[in-house]
């Protein structure tokens, strides 16, 4: 199994950042997005590292498990920031060497791409740790609902997702099983010619393929035998409400927002 | 080949909120040409166990020696060489299948360890007859086998590429009672003709006092204890705490000792002592 993969992977834990309305999540990722965007200015960034470090404290989940999940994505904040610092042309030239000018909006620009990179694929994973997905699509759900006046289908969408969540660890399970069944039966993809290693996939592609089918069959049976007609007349296990927290939560963040708004130029 | 464990200790995912340690301080000898039982609750680590067995899993520290290679350690030929030797056939086999026919599937295996594939083609068919199918399965395609021809199938294709080692998991799960049997006495007469050492992970008591001459008893990652069958009979209430069934002619003969009164002097408990002791307790007359 893939380890450093961490996003969608949830960390049970008793936090307020666990234990806020998943609706309120979204929005407030949702509002941070755009702010990352309009920030301006060295105290606006300051503003929003604050923010995000809020938040990863109050969640109590291990910074460098955190750290561990953007393993993937280093690269792709790192050659960002080096496209800006090679190819943007505004500003002094600050450093030059081997024909190459470094300028200073390059600088400027690389850095506040990446810190934007940075800070939203934090948030996303801290969304991502803290809250199950269930609770994710019953959010998505709950906030698309105006959409069902355009006829459409949110719940069928949300029912998906969430079949589709649910399956992902399944599946990965499911994966390093086979691919342990035949590395028993002496099958070795990790050496020889790219067009072996390829066909040494087809041994655990296929029994994956049979058994995600079987299971597809198994659960629409499942479904259908405990009389699933779709969103007609369904109640849920878990209301979302909000609570005397989720006020809390957003009085912060209308003040944040405030003093963010202040702070840029 | 010996197999040897010395202090040996697998953790999960070690480092993060998920680490869990699933083996503590293993040590244990599995000698050559024996029957061992590994029994244990769900989650006692028989199936991290059993993933060390041929390398799948590498002990995090410790070490295991199994034959003349040493883990952790070995290279990838060294390696290739124990899953060989080791055959491991993982609980539901039927779920490994993947090629057009029945012969594609048996010589998969021999394939991969680089065996001489003509040579492995002439003992298909006592292969197939080993384990108890037919020898015109050999052109039709392992998914229109039912579940019980395909878990043969996924046998005999481990049995081909000659391990010295069987390690299995389950391996009567979802049979019929009938098929079960014959699976286990498949086992057995490859143990008693062909001196292999079988490795048997199961949570049925009853088939591991049967069959094994010592039985590991796993809980929560330690060994619990390594006796032999007649041993662990004097175990019944540590077998009860750690949540194991304890066998049914156990129980029978525990139930005759306290109610019925009879005097019981064998040291094995199987279907002729339980008779021989009835006879000559019925003959003697009721005592109590």
């Amino acid at each position: 199994m893939n380890q450093s993969l961490i996003i969608g992977q949830y960390v049970p834990g008793e936090s307020i950042v666990h234990k806020i309305d998943p609706r309120l999540k979204l929005i407030i990722i949702f509002i941070f997005v755009f702010a990352v965007f309009m920030a301006n200015n060295l105290w606006s960034y300051v503003l929003l590292y604050f923010f995000v470090f809020t938040s990863v404290a109050l969640s109590r989940i291990p910074v460098s498990y955190i750290l561990k999940g953007l393993k993937p994505v280093w690269w792709i904040i790192i050659i960002t920031f080096m496209f800006h610092l090679f190819f943007n042309s505004g500003g002094n030239v600050l450093v030059s060497f081997l024909g190459i000018n470094v300028y200073e909006q390059g600088v400027y620009q690389g850095a506040s791409i990446a810190t934007r990179f940075f800070l939203l694929i934090v948030l996303a994973t801290l969304l991502t740790l803290s809250t199950t997905p269930i609770a994710v699509t019953d959010a998505i759900e709950a906030l698309l609902k105006p959409l069902k006046k355009v006829r459409f289908p949110v719940h069928e969408v949300a029912l998906m997702m969430s079949i589709s969540l649910r399956f992902i660890p399944t599946f990965m399970q499911e994966m390093d099983k086979i691919s342990k069944a035949q590395a028993a039966r002496g099958l070795d993809y990790t050496k020889g010619k790219l067009k072996d290693r390829f066909k040494a996939l087809l041994p655990l592609l296929i029994p994956l393929l049979i058994s995600s089918f079987k299971r597809a069959e198994d659960l629409a049976l499942a479904m259908e035998a405990r009389g699933y007609q779709g969103e007609e007349g369904r109640t849920k296990l878990r209301q979302l409400s909000f609570g005397k927290m989720d006020y809390i939560v957003i009085m912060s963040l209308i003040a944040f927002l405030v003093s963010f708004y202040m702070i840029r130029v | 080949m010996d197999i040897v464990f010395e202090n040996v200790n697998y953790t999960y995912q070690p480092n993060t909120p998920f680490s869990h340690q699933a083996l503590k301080d293993i040590s244990l000898e599995i000698k050559s040409g024996s029957f061992v039982a590994i029994v244990g609750h769900t989650g006692s680590g028989k199936s991290t166990l059993l993933q060390h067995l041929n390398a799948l899993l590498q002990p995090t520290s410790g070490r295991i020696t199994l034959g003349n290679t040493e883990l952790p350690g070995a290279d990838h030929e060294q390696i290739k060489t124990i899953r060989q030797r080791v055959g491991l056939l993982f609980q539901y086999p039927e779920h490994q299948l993947f090629e057009e026919t029945v012969k594609k599937e048996l010589l998969f295996g021999p394939k991969n360890f680089g065996f001489d594939l003509k040579q492995v083609e002439t003992e298909l068919s006592e292969a197939l007859q080993e384990v108890g199918l037919d020898e015109s399965a050999l052109g039709r395609s392992p998914f229109e086998l039912s579940g019980g021809q395909m878990k043969r199938v996924a046998l005999a294709s481990m049995l081909l590429a000659k391990p010295q080692v069987l390690v299995l998991d389950e391996p009567t799960a979802g049979l019929d009672p009938l098929g079960q049997k014959k699976m286990m006495q498949l086992f057995q007469s490859l143990h008693e003709n062909k001196q292999h050492t079988v490795v048997l992970v199961t949570h049925n008591m009853d088939d591991a006092m049967k069959y094994a001459e010592k039985v590991v008893v796993l809980n929560q990652g330690t060994v619990d204890c390594f006796k032999s069958p007649r041993e662990l009979i004097n175990e019944r209430e540590r077998l009860k705490a750690i949540g194991l069934e304890v066998p049914e002619p156990v129980e029978f003969v525990e139930y005759m000792k306290a109610h019925l009164g009879v005097l019981w002097e064998e040291e094995d408990i199987n279907e002729q002592t339980i008779s021989r002791t009835l006879i000559k307790h019925l003959k003697g007359g009721a005592t109590s």
